[in-house]
C-alpha cells in the first residue's frame, strides 16, 4: 500500500520493527519516571534528618535502594538509546536503499529532468536529518511530554489551582515551541544554502587558479567570495537572533517560578481555606521542576529537527512514488541468435511532451557488420541517435530493429549485452583503472583486460601509471587527460565484444596519432560487427560503408562519402567551409613538388 | 593569532562577557533566596506575609530575567562567532590566492575548500561551545564557593569525586572519535558512490548495471550500518555512566550531609537541600567540559592548519613592486631555460629561442614533452631553475607581477570556467568592462551568434558543462580581448567540435593573434602554418626549430608529425572538394 505522506511513510519504516519501537518510546516515557525516585528519596532522607536519629535504618535501607536504583537506571537508560540508535540507522539505512534503488530502475527520461545536485542533498542530508529526528529528537520529545505529565500531576496533589495554572502553560509551551520551530526551519535552511554556496564558490574558484592568477583577477575572485562570505554570515546571524528568542522557553520558566512562589507561600501559611505543604513536598516540587527546566531548555533543538525531518521525509516519499513518464516493459525475447540487421522505420523522437521533436522521421538499414558514419552539426541529434537503439529511451514514433525484431521485444539484459557504446561525455569511475575497463564485464581476466587495453591504445600510458592497472583513477586517483579517458573508455567498450559497436564522438579528445593507431587496431574489429560512428573526421567518415547526414534531426542526405561529396549539398557545405584553406593547397603542392612522402 | 580577528569585535566580546557573568548571577542569586524562603519556613509555622511576599516576588523577577540574560547572551555570542568565523574565511581564502601555483598543485583543492568551509565552520561551533562551557565553568566556581561557605566538608565529599568522572568521560570520548571518524568515513563513502551512480547513469544503463550498483550500494549501506552500530555503542555508552555517577553522587551528598546536619548546629536543612539542589550545576559542567577537551584540540589544530596554508611565507608568490612597463614591445627570449616541478627531474632542459616583436611562435609536440610548462614559466607560474626569461631584453623577474600578468593574455587548452554568469567570466580580467565592450570583443571574434542565443547572464555550470565546445573557446577568446594584452600566450584546444565551429574559431584565433607577440601550442595544421617560426619540443628539449617550409622538407620529428596531421585533416579529401 503506498504511504500518504512522509509521516505515514516513516511510520511504516517503524512498523517493520514494532519491539524496538514500542520499547524505544515506550521505556522513553518510563526512564522519566525512574529519575523521580532520586528526588523523592533525597526529600524523604533529609525528612527524616530533621526528624531526628542520626543514620535511621530508613536511610540506610533509601540509600541501598539509591544504589541498585542507579544500576538499574544506568542499564535501562543505555539500552533504550542504543536501541533507538540502531533503529533510527536500520530505518534511514534502509530508506537510502529504497530511494537509490528507485532512482537505478528509474527511466532516463526521468533522470535528465533531475539536479544530480539535488538529489545528493536529500540522499545525504536529508536522510541525516530524519536519523537525528529519529533518534533522539522524537525520544527526546517523548521525555518531555512524560516530565510535564509528572509535573502536572505533582501540581495537581498540591492544589488544583497549581494543576490549572500547569496545564494552561504546559499547552502554551507545546503549542508556541511547534510554532517556532516552523518558524525557525526556513531560517535554517537559508543559512545551509548559503554555505553550500560558499563551498561552491571556493571550489570552483580554486579549480579555476590557473585562469585567476593569469588574468591578475585575484583581487575580483576575493571581492565576489567576501560577498559570498558575507552572505553567510549574515544568514547566521539572521538565524541566530530568531534562535535565541526562543520564547517558549520562557513559558517553562513562568511555570517553574509560580509553582516554587506558591508553594513556599502555601507553606508559609497555616490558613486553614489554603492547602497545606510541608517542606518535603517542596523540596519533591522543586526537585520535578528542576527536571523540567532541565529538559525544556533543550526543546527547541529537538524541535527543529522534527519539524525538518518532516519537510525532509517529505521531499524523499515524493522522489520515490513520483510518477516515471519514461518508464517502459522490457521484451523477452534474447537478442543473442538474431541477426544485428539494423533498421529505423520512421522514427521520431521527443524528449518531452512539451518539446519539439529531436528527430524526426529517421528511416534508414544497416546490415550487419557494416559501418555507419552519422555526420550533422551541433543539435542535429546524432547522440540521441545513437541512446534510441540502446534503447535509453524509446522513439516517440516508429520503431527500430534489430535483425527484423522491433528492439521492444528483447530484454533489458540481452539487448544492452549485445550493444556497447563509447560515449562523448565520457565517466569513468572512482576505481583501479582495469575494474574501469571491465566495467561491463566484472568477470573478464586481467589478460582480457590489457588486450582491450592494447587495442584502443591506452597500454601504453597505463603501464607508466604509479600502480599500473590498479591506479586509482578519479577524483582520489590520478587525474587523467581527455585522450586518455577517451581510449579506457574505448578499451571498455570493446572489452565487452559487443555484436553492435556506437561511438559517439569517440576520438574527439585524442590527438591525430594515437587517432590512427587506434584506427589500424581496431579495423578487424569493426570488419566483424555493425558500428555506428558519429564524428567529424573525414579519415573515418571515408572508411564507412554508409553515410547518413543529419540536419535539425532530419536525414538529409545518405550513401557513400564519394557520392555526397559530389552531389550532396549539405555535405559539401560542412567540408567546405572548413578546409578552404589556401596556404595548406600551397603547402602541399609545394610539397609534392620535393618529392615528400605524404601518403 | 585567535586575537587578531577577535579584536575588531572587541566591545561585542566584551558585552558577551558581561552578559555570561548577569546570567550565571541570576542563575545562583535564584536558588539562594529559595534557600533563605525555606529557612524562613522551617523555623516557624506562620510566616507573616510581609516577610515572605518580598522573597516571593523577587525570586520571580529573577527567574525571567535570567531568561532574558540569556536570551540576550545568545543573540551577542550567534553574532560574535559568525563574524569572527566570517572574517577567518575572508582571511584565508584572500591569503591563499597569492599563494603560489605550486602550493596548488601540491594540494588537493578537495582538501583546501574543505579547510576553508567546515574547519572554519567547526570554529563556529567550537566557539558556540566555548560559550557555554566557559558559563557553565563560571557558573561551577561561584556555586562551590557558596556550598564551601555553608559547608566545607560537604563540598570536599563533593568535590573528591569528580576528577574520577572526567577522566571515564575523557577516555571514553577518545573511544568514540575513533568509532565516529570510521563511521563519517563509511558515510562518506556511500554519499560518493550514490553521486557517482548518479552521474553515470547513462553508462550504467547502457552497460546493464543496475542491478550490480544496487547490491554494492547495499553492501555499502551495510557496512555504514554495522559501523554506526559501533558508533552508538560508544556515544551512548556515556550517557548512562554519567547518569550512575550522577546517583553516586547523591549518595554521597545524603551521607555526608546527614553526618554534617548530625553534627553541627549552624548546617540548616535549607543548606543541606541546596546541595542537592544545585547538584546539575556542578556535575554537569565538569562532564560538559571533559567532552569538550577535544574538541578545542581540533580547533587548534584547524587553526594550526589554517596558520600553515596562509602564513608560509616559501608558499606565497613574491609580489615586492618590481619594474613596472607603461607598455611592452613583445620582444620575448629564452635564453638556457631550465625547470623541473620536482628537484633533479627537470621537464624543461636548456630551451633557447628568441621571438621578435609581433611574431608567432607555434610551439609542437607531443603530450608530456613540456610545451604547456614553457607558457607557464612565461607567465611566471613558476619561476626558472637555470637560464633566464627576457621580456623587451629585461628578466621577466624584474618585472612586477601584476604587470607582466596583465600584459600577458592566456588561453588555456582547456577552458576553465568559473561558476557565475557568462559576464562574470568573461570580465574576469578586466572587472570594469561594460557591456557594450563585452559585446564589441565577441563582435571582433564573431562569436555574438554563440552567445547571443543565451545571454550574458546564463549562469554558467560547475565546469561549464553547459555550454558547448564553441561556445567555451568563445568565451576564453573574448575575455583575452577584453584584457587587451600585448603578449599571447594560447593552448589550443584539441577536442573536435563541428566544422563549422571549428573554421569560426580558427577565424577568431587569428583575430586575437594579429599584431601581437604570441606563443601558441599548436594542435592544427592550420595554425602551424600560420607561423613565423615552429619549435618542435621533445622531452622538454628544442629539437628542431625554423619554419614549415624548412622543417617540413627535413627528415625529422616535425615531417613526421606533419605527415600524420595531413593524413588526418584530409587533404586528399580537399582535393575532392575542390576538383568536383
Amino acid at each position: 500500500m503506498k504511504p500518504k505522506n512522509g509521516l505515514h511513510w516513516i511510520i511504516k519504516y517503524h512498523l517493520k520493527f514494532p519491539l524496538k519501537t514500542f520499547y524505544t518510546y515506550f521505556t522513553a516515557i518510563l526512564e522519566v519516571v525512574l529519575f523521580t525516585f532520586p528526588i523523592r528519596i533525597s526529600a524523604r532522607v533529609i525528612n527524616q534528618v530533621i526528624e531526628g536519629g542520626g543514620f535511621t535504618i530508613e536511610i540506610r535501607q533509601d540509600i541501598f535502594f539509591l544504589l541498585g536504583l542507579a544500576f538499574i537506571q544506568a542499564i535501562i537508560f543505555f539500552s533504550i538509546s542504543f536501541i533507538n540508535e540502531i533503529l533510527a540507522h536500520r530505518i534511514t539505512t534502509d530508506m537510502t536503499q529504497e530511494f537509490f534503488e528507485t532512482l537505478q530502475y528509474r527511466s532516463l527520461t526521468y533522470h535528465d529532468k533531475q539536479d544530480v545536485g539535488n538529489i545528493m542533498a536529500i540522499a545525504t542530508g536529508d536522510t541525516r536529518t530524519i536519523n537525528i529526528a529519529l533518534s533522539p529528537a522524537t525520544r527526546f520529545v517523548f521525555s518531555v511530554i512524560s516530565v510535564w505529565v509528572l509535573n502536572l500531576i505533582n501540581a495537581f496533589r498540591v492544589h488544583w489551582s497549581l494543576g490549572i495554572i500547569g496545564v494552561v502553560i504546559c499547552i502554551l509551551f507545546y503549542y508556541s515551541s511547534i510554532i517556532y520551530a516552523k518558524k525557525l526551519a526556513p531560517y535554517a535552511s537559508n543559512t545551509r544554502q548559503q554555505f553550500s554556496n560558499v563551498s561552491q564558490m571556493t571550489s570552483s574558484s580554486l579549480e579555476g587558479i590557473r585562469e585567476i592568477k593569469g588574468f591578475r583577477s585575484e583581487l575580483w575572485a576575493k571581492r565576489r567570495f567576501i560577498k559570498t562570505s558575507n552572505a553567510l554570515q549574515d544568514a547566521e546571524i539572521r538565524e541566530g537572533k530568531k534562535a535565541a528568542w526562543f520564547y517558549p522557553h520562557l513559558f517553562v520558566t513562568l511555570y517553574t517560578a509560580s509553582v516554587i512562589a506558591l508553594s513556599l507561600f502555601f507553606a508559609s501559611q497555616s490558613n486553614p481555606v489554603l492547602p497545606t505543604v510541608n517542606l518535603e513536598q517542596i523540596m519533591v516540587i522543586s526537585g520535578y521542576i528542576l527536571m523540567l527546566t532541565g529538559i525544556c531548555g533543550e526543546f527547541d533543538w529537538a524541535m527543529s529537527f522534527i519539524v525538518r525531518a518532516k519537510a525532509a521525509a517529505d521531499r524523499l516519499y515524493n522522489i520515490i512514488y513520483d510518477s516515471d513518464l519514461g518508464e517502459f516493459q522490457e521484451g523477452e525475447k534474447s537478442l543473442d541468435t538474431t541477426s544485428t540487421d539494423l533498421e529505423f522505420r520512421n522514427v521520431s523522437f521527443k524528449y518531452s511532451p512539451h518539446e519539439p521533436f529531436v528527430l524526426k522521421d529517421i528511416s534508414f538499414k544497416i546490415r550487419e557488420n557494416q559501418t555507419v558514419a552519422i555526420v550533422g552539426g551541433p543539435g542535429s541529434g546524432k547522440s540521441t541517435l545513437t541512446k534510441l537503439i540502446q534503447r535509453l529511451y524509446l522513439p516517440t514514433e516508429g520503431e527500430i530493429l534489430i535483425g527484423n525484431t522491433s528492439i521492444t521485444d528483447f530484454t533489458n539484459q540481452s539487448l544492452r549485452k549485445a550493444i556497447s557504446t563509447v560515449e562523448q561525455d565520457i565517466f569513468l569511475f572512482n576505481l583501479p583503472v582495469k575494474d574501469n575497463i571491465r566495467f561491463g564485464k566484472p568477470e573478464a581476466s586481467d589478460k582480457m583486460v590489457i588486450d582491450a587495453a592494447k587495442l584502443a591504445e591506452a597500454h601504453e600510458f597505463i603501464m607508466e601509471m604509479p600502480e599500473q592497472y590498479d591506479t586509482l583513477i578519479g577524483e582520489r586517483g590520478v587525474r587523467l587527460s581527455g585522450g586518455q579517458a577517451q581510449r579506457i573508455s574505448i578499451a571498455r567498450a570493446l572489452l565487452i565484444n559487443p555484436k553492435i559497436l556506437i561511438m559517439d564522438d569517440a576520438a574527439a579528445a585524442l590527438d591525430a596519432k594515437t587517432e590512427i593507431k587506434i584506427q589500424k587496431a581496431i579495423t578487424t574489429i569493426l570488419k566483424t560487427r555493425t558500428t555506428i560512428i558519429t564524428t567529424h573526421r573525414l579519415a573515418i567518415i571515408s572508411k564507412a560503408d554508409k553515410v547518413i547526414i543529419l540536419d535539425k534531426g532530419k536525414i538529409v542526405g545518405m550513401g557513400s562519402h564519394e557520392e555526397l561529396i559530389r552531389r550532396n549539398h549539405f555535405y559539401r557545405r560542412l567540408f567546405e567551409q572548413h578546409y578552404e584553406l589556401p596556404s595548406l593547397e600551397a603547402a602541399h603542392e609545394e610539397l609534392l613538388e620535393q618529392g615528400g612522402r605524404i601518403f | 593569532m585567535l586575537w587578531r580577528y577577535v579584536k575588531p569585535y572587541n566591545s561585542m566580546f566584551n558585552k558577551l562577557v558581561i552578559l555570561v557573568l548577569v546570567n550565571v548571577s541570576f542563575g545562583v542569586i535564584a536558588p539562594i533566596l529559595f534557600k533563605q524562603a525555606m529557612e524562613l519556613v522551617e523555623q516557624s509555622e506562620t510566616v507573616a506575609i510581609r516577610y515572605i511576599l518580598p522573597f516571593l516576588i523577587a525570586y520571580f523577577i529573577i527567574r525571567v530575567s535570567e531568561w532574558f540574560s540569556r536570551v540576550l547572551q545568545r543573540y551577542f555570542s550567534y553574532q560574535f562567532n559568525s563574524r569572527i568565523t566570517n572574517s577567518i574565511r575572508k582571511h584565508v581564502f584572500g591569503d591563499i590566492l597569492s599563494n603560489k601555483l605550486d602550493f596548488f598543485h601540491k594540494t588537493e583543492s578537495g582538501r583546501l575548500t574543505s579547510t576553508i568551509t567546515n574547519d572554519v565552520q567547526e570554529l563556529y561551533d567550537t566557539g558556540d561551545r566555548f560559550v557555554y562551557i566557559a558559563t557553565n565553568l563560571i557558573r561551577l566556581f561561584v556555586i562551590l564557593g557558596i556550598l564551601f561557605y555553608f559547608s566545607r566538608w560537604l563540598t570536599f565529599a563533593s568535590l573528591l569525586f569528580l576528577p574520577l568522572v572526567f577522566i571515564i568521560v575523557f577516555i571514553m570520548r577518545k573511544y568514540t572519535r575513533r568509532v565516529s571518524r570510521k563511521w563519517r568515513k563509511n558515510f562518506a563513502i556511500v554519499n560518493q558512490n550514490f553521486s557517482e551512480s548518479m552521474r553515470s547513469i547513462q553508462i550504467c544503463k547502457a552497460f546493464n548495471q543496475e542491478q550490480k550498483n544496487i547490491s554494492r550500494m547495499r553492501e555499502l549501506n551495510e557496512e555504514t550500518y554495522r559501523s554506526s552500530v559501533k558508533r552508538g555503542f560508544a556515544i551512548f555508552i556515556i550517557g548512562p555512566i554519567n547518569d550512575f555517577f550522577r546517583h553516586i553522587l547523591t549518595i554521597i551528598i545524603l551521607v555526608v550531609g546527614t553526618m554534617e546536619y548530625n553534627n553541627r548546629s549552624n548546617f540548616s536543612v535549607s543548606a543541606f537541600f541546596l546541595f542537592i539542589f544545585l547538584l546539575d550545576y556542578y556535575y554537569y559542567p565538569i562532564l560538559a567540559l571533559a567532552r569538550n577537551v577535544s574538541s578545542f584540540q581540533s580547533a587548534f589544530a584547524i587553526l594550526d592548519r589554517i596558520l600553515k596554508i596562509t602564513e608560509d611565507q616559501n608558499i606565497k608568490e613574491e609580489d615586492s613592486a618590481g619594474f613596472r612597463a607603461s607598455s611592452f614591445k613583445g620582444e620575448i627570449e629564452f635564453k638556457g631555460v631550465t625547470f623541473s616541478y620536482i628537484p633533479d627531474s627537470p621537464v624543461i632542459k636548456n630551451i633557447s629561442f628568441k621571438l621578435q616583436p609581433g611574431q608567432r611562435i607555434a610551439l609542437v609536440g607531443h603530450t608530456g614533452s613540456g610545451k604547456t610548462t614553457i607558457a607557464s614559466l612565461l607567465l611566471r607560474f613558476y619561476d626558472v631553475d637555470t637560464g633566464e626569461i627576457l621580456l623587451d631584453g629585461k628578466n621577466i623577474q624584474s618585472y612586477d607581477l601584476d604587470n607582466l600578468r596583465k600584459k600577458i593574455g592566456l588561453v588555456n587548452q582547456r577552458v576553465l570556467l568559473i561558476q557565475g554568469t557568462i559576464r562574470d567570466n568573461l570580465i574576469l580580467g578586466n572587472p570594469n568592462a561594460t557591456d557594450e565592450d563585452i559585446w564589441q570583443a565577441l563582435d571582433a571574434v564573431q562569436a555574438r551568434e554563440f552567445i547571443e542565443s543565451i545571454g550574458l547572464d546564463f549562469e554558467v555550470s560547475d565546469d561549464g558543462k553547459n555550454l558547448s565546445a564553441g561556445q567555451r573557446q568563445m568565451v576564453s577568446y573574448a575575455r583575452v580581448l577584453l584584457t587587451n594584452p600585448e603578449i599571447i600566450v594560447a593552448d589550443e584546444a584539441t577536442s573536435a567540435v563541428d566544422l563549422y565551429t571549428e573554421s569560426k574559431i580558427q577565424d577568431a584565433t587569428d583575430i586575437l593573434l594579429e599584431g601581437r607577440s604570441s606563443i601558441v601550442i599548436a594542435h592544427r595544421l592550420t595554425t602551424i602554418l600560420k607561423s613565423d617560426k615552429i619549435i618542435v619540443i621533445k622531452d622538454g628539449e628544442i629539437v628542431q626549430q625554423g619554419t614549415h617550409n624548412e622543417l617540413s622538407k627535413i627528415f625529422g620529428p616535425y615531417q613526421e608529425m606533419y605527415q600524420l596531421y595531413f593524413q588526418t585533416q584530409s587533404a586528399k579529401y580537399l582535393e575532392v572538394i575542390k576538383t568536383s
